[in-house]
């Protein structure tokens, strides 16, 4: 199935002028313990977008997920995770399920209050995709388990 | 030949005011429906809109390189 990259105005960080950036962003619906997003919100939202980020090592999310779902991080042994700049981050790793392009299958996000987007990484989306990248263009995606 | 692909514009739709919030939009329309701080916040702006069938995104600070 393939996806467009959407493009953003911006500022160039190399020139420091105004240009187009393009992130690559694909709809997902996303549950937990059954109930998913689309149908939590009465149909409102059908999909939230999420980003690939091949740097990432797991899928991570806004906190803001954990009051739509109805998810209890009581219990939750929380995690460490590092940034590029070695920043911590505390995380609660829950089990979910995402369905991307009608491809069901269950996995993890790890949500944290500093986590600002939805993000796909390696463990929970690119060990089950191949994933094909045409910048600013195109992404393509082919399940692999 | 291939159909020249080009990317999903939000850049007409997208003003500073929406940086660091949820928005909701319509893929088709390219069109933003509503935007606030809070998911919750954005799920009560839209059912008062009555609008159904959104793609709901955060977005990111559009001056800042997001690097994961």
């Amino acid at each position: 199935m393939k996806f467009q990259y959407q493009s953003y105005n911006s500022i160039n960080p190399i020139t420091k002028q105004k240009d187009i950036i393009y992130r690559p962003f694909i709809p997902v619906d996303i549950a937990y313990r059954g109930n998913w997003l689309s149908v939590l919100s009465e149909g409102y939202f059908k999909y939230v977008d999420a980003l690939i980020d091949t740097g990432a090592d797991t899928n991570l999310g806004p906190m803001d997920f954990a009051k739509m779902l109805g998810i209890s991080l009581k219990g939750i042994e929380p995690s460490k995770i590092y940034g590029i700049n070695n920043q911590e981050v505390e995380c609660h790793f829950v089990a979910i399920a995402l369905n991307i392009g009608g491809h069901i299958y269950d996995t993890h996000i790890g949500l944290a209050k500093d986590i600002p987007e939805f993000v796909l990484g390696g463990q929970g989306f690119l060990n089950h995709w191949q994933v094909k990248l045409e910048y600013a263009k195109e992404i393509e995606l082919k399940m692999t388990s | 030949m291939e159909t020249p692909v080009e990317p999903l514009n939000l850049a007409s739709q997208l003003k500073d005011e929406h940086q660091g919030k949820w928005i909701a939009y319509s893929p088709e329309e390219l069109k933003i429906y509503a935007y606030s701080e809070e998911l919750n916040g954005l799920l009560q702006k839209i059912k008062e809109l009555k609008k159904e069938g959104l793609t709901i995104q955060k977005v990111l600070r559009s001056d800042i390189p997001f690097i994961s």
